[in-house]
């Protein structure tokens, strides 16, 4: 047979460049519980169902009992599959492969042959080889029972998936069965401290013949069987990527932050709300959302904290709904619990969701959890970059939050984590201005657009968040610790104006007698001079002599 | 008209305020804090009306307004407040009669003014 035998399981067939060389045979290597069996059985079981190509198990571990029991557990009937003709189970002691070596009609050889006759079989899994062991503590000649072993299966037009335990740790010795097949498929398991699971990966060692994709994959048992979740490395990008892209904004959801922002946070790129707890971060992301469905474009939610239902439930309260556009398809809420979510697996089911939905807007709340989710923190980073340039490809417009701690009076710019990976970075604060708690926002970076970058109060509203006022009079609110008086630039700025206004008016008025007029003068005159010494002082500007 | 006293610890305040009660025809005497507000009373009982400040040095408003209304010979003068406070509502709870936020209109303070005198 031509081309490549693909395993059906969509990651695995990806680090294959598009499956297994026919008639190449295949070592699946593990430790106890690593998933040899179900992920062989899973291929062959592929076979059947989507390449119509029929399969045989060989098994010397095993009552049949027990096999189908455990294949079960995913939903796989083993007897409906025999009973369908294209499937069949050999039980077989393992004794019996001891007259493979030295006879082509051994009772094993001869039992698989007829088998796979009976189905057309294409796929034969043989669990598990480690069984030579048993047969022969002689070193050479378990090798030359499993080549063997091999070599018949191979020449009767069978593709050999085997299975196999995986040596001691202790050494760095390759079992000979390595170096006796094609290809080679290492299923490992990895308990890191204070990980409450373990790490499940699987990597190609070894495929002759063809290309694949090394390192290590996580992979992870689900109701359907294994799945795997390759690593994905961005290729760099060349001129003609994003080509067809002009820069355009697209809306926050909030009239006030898309007015400061000039017309909201650029298409098609990661942004970032970074700000301390309890400044309206998610409300900001509801926004985002709501505004990306209310212009027909779908958007996800990736949440490690607040479960779907609550952040809706919050969010309505907020006067922000969401609910229909989760009805309308418009919205989809994915909720992970970031010590039991691995990033690539993440990444390909972001991936899947951004073709199959064609998501338009995507929020990660949070950052923070995001990195939780990174075994090694020194691969954050990484992972940050492959999802902005996962989004970035597909023309997703992101916006991620981070949770900042104010461990400083600096400026909050040296609090935030990766500026550098985001387009925009909106920043929340709060701060204590005249014995009042007020929430802020400030445009702390914006590329490739020009923003006000002034600091404005963000409250919540019965529609959500409101962007208003300018702090005006106002210093070092962002390292926080407010310079300058709200009370009084009121007191010493705005009321002289206001009042010199009034004044005005008054002086106006026709019915005025002419002496109250003159004391009206003399106020705004007296009001003015008092405006201009206080505008010097501010500002530090000598009076000149005329 | 009527004898109101300013009770505000920013001077350029206290007059605005005064210039504005004086186009008013009002008499206008003047304290600096609460403290000073309530002994200035002491010699004024007359007052037809105090504007107070809120924040303030010596004795705040909320303080001074609490002993106005303990003290009857002054419990039934209404008090108007000028703050520039956003939520100075504990004013009005303890007995003020109305809060008008700075920055604050001029003509707008004297019709107020002319408001509760007449009430």
């Amino acid at each position: 047979m031509k081309g490549k035998m693909k395993t059906g399981i969509a990651g695995l067939d990806a680090l294959l460049d598009g499956g297994f060389l026919y008639h190449n045979a295949i070592l699946l290597k593990g430790a106890p519980g690593a998933g040899k069996t179900t992920l062989g059985f899973q291929i062959i079981r592929n076979g059947i169902l989507q390449y119509d190509e029929p399969g045989l198990v060989v098994s010397f571990d095993q009552f049949p009992q027990q096999f189908c029991r455990d294949m079960e557990s995913f939903g796989w009937n083993v007897a409906e599959m025999e009973a369908g003709g294209k499937f069949k189970t050999l039980f077989i002691s393992p004794e019996d492969l001891a007259a493979v070596a030295a006879h082509h009609e051994s009772l094993f050889l001869g039992r698989v042959q007829q088998a796979a006759e009976e189905i057309g079989a294409v796929r034969v899994l043989v669990d598990s080889v480690s069984h030579v062991k048993r047969v022969t503590a002689d070193p050479m000649r378990q090798r030359t029972l499993l080549m063997g072993a091999i070599n018949q299966l191979k020449a009767t037009g069978l593709t050999p998936i085997l299975t196999a335990e995986l040596g001691s740790r202790a050494d760095d010795l390759i079992d000979f069965e390595e170096y006796v097949v094609d290809c080679v498929v290492i299923l490992d398991l990895l308990l890191r401290p204070g990980q409450p699971l373990p790490e499940r990966t699987i990597e190609i060692r070894k495929a002759r013949g063809q290309n694949c994709r090394g390192g290590k994959h996580p992979f992870k048992f689900t109701p359907a069987g294994i799945e795997v979740f390759p690593h994905c490395v961005p290729a760099p990008m060349g001129l003609d990527d994003l080509a067809d892209r002009p820069l355009v904004n697209v809306s926050s959801g909030i009239a006030g932050l898309d007015r400061v922002l000039q017309g909201g946070f650029t298409a098609g790129v990661p942004s970032l709300v970074a700000g301390v707890s309890g400044t309206y971060k998610s409300t900001m992301l509801a926004h985002f959302l709501a505004a990306g469905a209310a212009a027909g474009e779908p958007g996800l939610l990736i949440s490690f904290e607040e479960p779907p239902q609550y952040f809706i439930q919050v969010m309505q309260q907020r006067g922000i709904p969401l609910a229909g556009a989760v009805q309308n398809g418009l919205l989809h809420l994915w909720h992970r619990v970031p010590k039991g979510t691995t990033l690539d697996e993440l990444y390909y089911q972001l991936q899947g969701a951004i073709a199959q939905h064609s998501i338009r807007r995507v929020a990660i709340d949070s950052l923070n959890d995001f990195e939780r989710c990174v075994p090694e923190p020194a691969r954050c980073k990484d992972y940050l970059i492959w999802f902005n340039d996962l989004l970035m490809r597909r023309g997703v417009s992101a916006l991620w939050t981070q949770k900042i701690d104010r461990l400083s009076d600096r400026s909050p710019i040296g609090d935030i984590r990766c500026l550098s990976q985001f387009d925009t970075v909106v920043y929340l604060g709060q701060v204590e201005i005249e014995s009042e708690l007020r929430k802020v926002v400030s445009i702390l970076k914006r590329r490739g657009a020009k923003c006000e970058g002034d600091l404005r109060a963000i409250d919540c509203g019965p529609r959500g968040l409101v962007v208003s006022d300018k702090f005006l009079g106002l210093s070092g609110i962002l390292e926080g610790s407010p310079r300058g008086q709200y009370k009084k630039t009121v007191e010493e700025l705005l009321q002289p104006v206001i009042s010199a206004r009034d004044f005005v008016k008054m002086a106006r008025g026709e019915q005025i007698p002419p002496a109250q007029r003159a004391v009206l003068y003399d106020n705004i005159e007296q009001l003015l001079e008092q405006l201009d010494q206080r505008l010097r002082e501010h500002f530090g500007i000598e009076e000149t002599e005329s | 008209m009527a004898k109101i006293l300013i009770v505000e610890d920013n001077e350029n305040i206290r007059t605005i305020v005064r210039m504005a009660l004086e186009m008013g025809e009002h008499k206008v005497i003047e304290a600096a804090d609460g403290l000073a507000g309530l002994q200035t009373l002491q010699t004024n009982p007359d007052c037809a009306l105090i504007i107070t400040d809120l924040a303030m040095p010596v004795m705040d408003g909320y303080e001074m307004i609490t002993r106005l209304r303990a003290e009857s010979a002054f419990a039934n003068i209404p008090v108007l407040v000028l703050s520039a406070e956003k939520d100075a509502s504990s004013a009005l709870e303890r007995g003020a009669f109305r809060i008008i936020r700075k920055p604050f209109s001029p003509i707008e303070l004297l019709e107020t003014v002319r408001r509760v005198l007449e009430a």
